[in-house]
């Protein structure tokens, strides 16, 4: 697999609409006007939560569903046209499907025999796939005699073993345990960088998709929210809906109601909030993004503060242990929780004992309001 | 194999069982204990009494009466052989009546002493094994010819008339029965259908396989057949009168003037018989000649009562297919039982089943 | 005595009833018959109790034509009754595969309702069913009638008492055999094996080949055995649909015990049929045990 100059547009999704019928007659947009541009060698994540349209994507990719409208163009070349048996793309499924009549070497080498490949040349390929994924010498064994993760490897296998110009992995990892998931994440990145391939990767888990995408494309209701790195999406997110999906996060909603110096002030039902912001006007409606991990903690005395510090007054209710850190629960005057996550060493408050969180003004992320209206649309 | 070699030894109780088991029939073990209540048990073919003969001697007589049914000579025997005990009264035909004599099956009731016994006619007491009526009282008899269509065929008279209908393109059935099928290819050949001669069984063969090509099928159901006109004619029971006389625009019944067999079934008692003295009830109570009548005028067969024949409708009595004169039922053959025989008569039929 | 645990007295004692059941009820008779098969008929029927092997030689060649008579006729009779049992079995297979498929993607409801009609036909009898086949078939049938009405023919069909109608009858009595076992493999196929199939480069054809078949085969055997074996014995169809006219091992076997009164030579048909129904049914058995996973 040698790696060629990755094309920027190599899978192309223009438009894609795809409508269901409920049993009671209503219809579900799937898929409502999805555009999406997948480069060549990406590890790109569909990450949404149930029922947002990412596996009906897959699915249409794969040819098991089709679009009601919409086209979809691979390497240049239009994909729906194909039957599912005639694109050249694979998919790793949940379940694994691997087909139980057949033993592991005859699963691997499902592709290669029907597609004619020499026996000596299969042979060859399928011991070289198992090795990939790290299984030697199985060929004769059952998929029934394979543990969960192993079963995994070799649904992993039998898909690259067939050279696909993409691969499609329909939630892979969810019925490992963590420790082996965690690790199957760290396998699948290599793998796919290994392979030089495009890996499209689905899965609901917004820690799976941090861990491994190149990008990650945020799905909700059928349509797209955001697109972005793994960074981008977490730091930056382009909604209220994706800064709730990913990771923990504090949100204020409130009005500015000062501008000075590069910072707004914004005020969030009685408290105020400091970010760094050159576009906010006074008097508008906003929507401000603090991650637990942002905040510190200075413990007692309320008169210590000054104005200018950025920094919120709030009531530790619950302190909870989580290794290096700890996770703080907290109240603020005007009721609102507030998740913050202290290194343990600096964690030495009581419940009920008031505390002050301090942040850094530039930590704080104005989500984008029109996003944000369609956001709650949705979610009405 | 212990139990193998024990059961082999004790083969009396173990041919009981076998037979049961192999034939798959079951068992039937009427209990002969019941003291309170007089019964009487019949084993009879399946159709072959008319059940109002039942219901009135259970009214003069309080004799509980039950009835089982069999279909041929054969299953009644097996079924006997094979361990069937409680029944009293058995309806064999006669040459089956012959066998279960020799088998030392049947109980000698000097019926022919019984009031009424003259009036069964001479010609009647058949069975080479009882020429005197001493153990069996003779019950019903009937040709065996064909039944047609007159829509579709006019006029029958013969055998050689059935078997050209095929080349006119009407259908014509036999009956699914071994010894009437070879019965016939022996008439035809002129020969006694209890002939055990090779040439004649060859004969009588050919004669089968000839017609094979030609008839529509083996069977029983040939009354309703024949009615809605997709067979034309078919080898049939005199019993086929019961439907002529309900719909006679449309069907008729002949014997055939080459001759046909004629079947007689008697009246006999086990002597594993529980209730001997309700039989023998129920044998002079058949000899009044109104029961008898009332039988043959339900059943549509002939009567061996010659009192009873005088009291038949008209119709009946002068039916020369139910109540043939003596020229006719010279031509009629019974069957006599073949003896080590019956293994040229099933590789004959063998033959002519598997022709085609 | 000691080495019984608990567990292994409470299974001797649970599997004892069906022990005793099917050894008195279904091992004795055939122990009986096998016996018999080696006996010398008696005259009016039962056995007369000389070792007599003329029964076999009778079917299977060295009878010496003065006991008993060599014919190739039986060997005929059960080719035939196994070819008739073939093909029953291949055509209700050809009918309940699709359906099959076909009731395993409806809803519940609809599952329920096929079903329900599929094993409809349990709760009358045969004959009475059959009897129904033959007012269908004859000439001045159903099937003609509307045929005649419809302008599709202008003289009866001419089905009755032939082998045709044999072939109807017998697919109308055996396909609820064959579709029950098939069904239960059929929706238990997991429909992403099926994808997997085609996303690994499968056409339908070779799908259906590679997966769908080996996946369903328990269910084929199941049914073909179920259907088979019953229709190998089955005479009531031939007798009343095709007019009696062809004898099949069934007819054989019910002609020797009930009117030729040979009961040995009827054992020693039966203990044939048995036999090469054995081979035949041990064979197909091994082969989908090769094939089946081990669970």
């Amino acid at each position: 697999m040698s790696e060629r100059n990755s094309a920027p547009d190599f899978l192309k999704i223009k438009n894609a609409m795809r409508h269901f019928q409920t049993p009671e007659g209503s219809l579900v947009k799937a898929l409502d006007g999805i555009n999406l541009t997948i480069a060549q060698s990406e590890f790109i994540t569909l990450l949404g939560p149930s029922g947002c349209g990412k596996t009906t994507l897959l699915n249409i990719i794969a040819g098991f569903e089709r679009l009601d409208s919409g086209k979809i163009l691979l390497d240049n070349s239009p994909l729906l046209e194909l039957p599912a048996h005639k694109r050249p793309v694979n998919t790793v499924f949940q379940s694994y499907a691997l087909f139980p009549h057949l033993n592991i070497g005859d699963n691997v080498g499902y592709g290669l025999d029907i597609h004619g490949v020499a026996k000596q040349e299969r042979n060859k390929r399928v011991a070289e796939a198992l090795e990939m994924v790290g299984l030697q010498g199985v060929e004769k064994r059952r998929p029934t005699q394979l543990s969960g993760g192993q079963q995994q490897r070799v649904a992993l296998a039998r898909a690259i073993v067939n050279r696909p110009k993409m691969l499609l992995l329909d939630e892979p990892l969810s019925a490992l345990d963590r420790n082996l998931r965690m690790k199957m994440q760290i396998e699948l990145k290599n793998l796919q960088a290994e392979l030089g391939i495009c890996f499209l990767f689905v899965t609901h888990d917004q820690e799976e998709a941090l861990t491994m995408s190149d990008r990650i494309v945020v799905l909700n209701g059928g349509k797209v929210e955001q697109v972005g790195t793994p960074d981008e999406i977490y730091h930056r997110p382009a909604s209220r809906f994706v800064s709730e999906f990913i990771g923990e996060s504090n949100i204020f909603s409130g009005t500015v109601s000062r501008c000075e110096n590069g910072l707004a002030l914004v005020n969030a039902d009685g408290s105020e909030i400091v970010c760094q912001s050159q576009q906010l006007r006074v008097g508008q409606p906003v929507s401000l993004l603090l991650r637990p991990e942002h905040f510190q903690l200075v413990a007692g005395s309320p008169a210590s503060g000054t104005s200018s510090q950025a920094m919120i007054q709030a009531r530790l209710q619950q302190s909870v242990f989580i290794g290096r850190d700890h996770q703080l629960h907290c109240q603020m005057a005007n009721g609102q929780p507030i998740s913050a996550l202290i290194r343990s060493a600096m964690a030495a408050v009581q419940p009920g004992q008031a505390i002050e969180l301090h942040y850094d003004p530039a930590a704080v992320h104005v989500i984008p309001a029109a996003a944000q209206q369609s956001a709650d649309e949705e979610a009405a | 194999m212990k139990g193998l070699i024990s059961a082999v030894t004790s083969s009396k109780r173990l041919s009981k069982t076998a037979a049961l088991a192999c034939l798959g029939l079951s068992g039937l073990a009427l209990s002969s204990t019941t003291l309170a209540e007089q019964t009487l048990n019949l084993y009879n073919w399946g159709d072959y009494i008319n059940p109002e003969v039942i219901e009135r001697f259970t009214a003069e007589t309080g004799i509980k009466v039950t009835l089982d049914t069999y279909s041929s000579n054969e299953e009644m025997l097996a079924k006997l052989q094979a361990g069937a005990t409680g029944y009293d009264i058995i309806f064999p035909s006669v040459h089956m009546q012959d066998v279960m004599t020799s088998l030392n099956m049947l109980e000698k009731t000097n019926i022919n002493k019984a009031p009424g016994f003259e009036n069964i006619l001479k010609d009647h007491l058949i069975a080479e094994s009882d020429p005197k009526g001493e153990y069996c009282l003779p019950y019903a008899w009937g040709s065996v010819g064909i039944v047609y269509n007159k829509k579709l065929v006019p006029e029958l008279n013969s055998w050689q008339e059935f078997f050209a209908l095929p080349s006119q393109g009407k259908k014509i059935t036999l009956l699914d029965d071994m010894r009437e099928d070879i019965g016939i290819g022996l008439i035809m050949n002129g020969k006694n259908v209890n002939s055990t001669d090779s040439q004649d069984l060859k004969a009588a063969q050919q004669f089968l396989l000839d017609q094979k090509p030609n008839i529509s099928a083996l069977t029983y159901d040939t009354i309703p057949m024949v009615q809605s006109g997709d067979i034309a004619a078919g080898h049939y029971y005199v019993g086929a009168m019961m439907y002529v006389n309900e719909d006679p625009d449309t069907l008729a019944y002949v014997i055939p003037k080459e001759g046909a067999t004629m079947y007689q079934e008697d009246m006999c008692v086990l002597k594993s018989a529980p209730n001997k003295s309700n039989a023998r009830k129920f044998m002079e109570f058949f000899l009044q000649p109104e029961i008898s009548a009332m039988n043959t005028i339900q059943q549509t067969n002939g009567s061996v009562n010659k009192a009873a024949i005088s009291l038949l409708p008209a119709a009946m009595r002068d039916n020369p297919n139910m109540n043939p004169p003596v020229e006719t039922m010279e031509k009629l053959q019974v069957f006599k039982d073949l003896g080590k025989g019956i293994k040229l008569y099933d590789r004959v039929w063998t033959k002519f089943r598997t022709a085609s | 005595m000691k080495s019984f645990s608990r567990q292994q007295k409470q299974l001797v004692l649970l599997l004892a009833p069906a022990t005793l059941f099917l050894g008195i009820f279904f091992i004795g008779p055939l122990l009986i018959m096998a016996v018999y098969s080696f006996l010398e008929p008696g005259l009016y029927g039962g056995v007369e109790w000389n070792f007599y092997h003329w029964n076999y030689g009778r079917v299977l060649g060295w009878a010496d034509g003065f006991y008993e008579e060599f014919d190739l006729v039986y060997l005929e009779i059960l080719a035939r009754s196994a070819g008739l049992a073939l093909a029953t079995t291949l055509l209700t297979l050809l009918v309940c595969y699709p359906a099959a498929f076909w009731i395993s993607r409806m809803s519940t409801r609809g599952k329920a309702l096929c079903l329900f009609l599929i094993t409809l036909p349990f709760f009358s009898s045969m004959i009475i069913r059959l009897y129904a086949w033959i007012l269908i078939l004859r000439d001045s049938g159903f099937a003609n009638q509307i045929l005649d009405a419809l302008g599709l023919i202008s003289e009866p069909l001419g089905l009755m008492y032939s082998s045709t109608a044999v072939v109807i009858g017998m697919i109308y009595i055996f396909v609820p055999f064959m579709f029950l076992p098939l069904y239960s493999s059929v929706e238990k196929i997991d429909g992403k094996l099926i994808q997997a199939s085609q996303d690994l480069g499968a056409a339908p054809l070779t799908t259906f080949r590679k997966v769908i078949l080996p996946l369903t085969l328990p269910g084929v055997i199941a049914g073909s055995v179920l259907v088979f074996i019953p229709s190998l014995g089955n005479f009531v169809v031939p007798s009343m649909l095709g007019g009696a006219k062809v004898v099949m091992i069934g007819n054989l076997v019910e002609q020797q015990f009930l009117y030729a009164r040979n009961w040995p030579f009827g054992a020693t048909l039966s203990m044939l049929m048995i036999v090469s129904m054995l081979v035949i049914v041990s064979f197909y058995l091994f082969k989908v045990m090769k094939n089946q996973p081990q669970s």
